[in-house]
């Protein structure tokens, strides 16, 4: 178990992990990928909406910041795999939950290279639990 | 090409690797964009989340503390 990892359970934090793309895509995601977080499908987006995740716009999903990443991405030798059509305009994003539902914190992807690092993801968790518990 | 996923991050831990995925990653805190608090509350088991099995599934029941819910944009 890497050390990033261990960081999220001694935390008590658990990963889940939510798509819209239907579940027998994501048996042939989780084949390729196996990682080690439930991963859940919401293909209706009914949470998805829940969340306030809405589609982005072309100017956001082809925004500069994303076509440096992924060519520096794809420069470093990426690979694209195939999982058929899908909506590449819905937005993703990051929410941190207690048992009662509040959302403790949320990050909200304004562009496809929106995404906090899992380090940076550490340090919100530490800050908002301790807000909590103060 | 835009939108799609990358594998193969080189270096990283697992974690961070799958957060590269769904999109690259931000040098920015997080929790700047949206003001949280108490102000946002979801009803947890009123979502309609499905396994890979196509069975309904419970957030409830996977938590320990909190819960740090990734929403994917598109597989790639």
């Amino acid at each position: 178990m890497n050390s990033l990892r261990t960081e999220f359970a001694r935390r008590w934090v658990v990963i889940v992990v939510v798509s819209f793309a239907e579940p027998s895509k994501l048996v042939r995601y989780q084949e390729q990928h196996q990682w080690p977080f439930a991963i859940l499908a919401d293909p209706e987006r009914k949470a998805y909406h829940a969340f306030n995740l809405e589609r982005l716009s072309w100017l956001q999903v082809f925004s500069p910041a994303t076509l440096m990443r992924y060519f520096k991405l794809l420069r470093e030798g990426m690979r694209r795999q195939d999982y058929g059509k899908d909506d590449i305009y819905q937005s993703g994003g990051d929410f941190l939950l207690d048992r009662a539902g509040n959302i403790l914190f949320a990050h909200r992807n304004q562009d496809p290279s929106d995404r906090p690092s899992a380090v940076t993801l550490l340090k919100e968790i530490d800050r908002v639990t301790k807000r909590k518990d103060s | 090409m835009v939108g799609a996923p990358f594998f193969f991050v080189r270096n990283r831990s697992v974690i961070t690797t799958f957060l590269a995925l769904s999109s690259a990653e931000r040098r920015q805190p997080v929790g700047m964009q949206d003001s949280l608090g108490s102000t946002e509350k979801i009803a947890l088991d009123d979502l309609p989340l499905v396994d890979l099995q196509g069975n309904r599934a419970s957030l409830s029941n996977l938590f320990q503390e909190h819960l740090l819910i990734i929403f994917l944009r598109h597989l790639a």
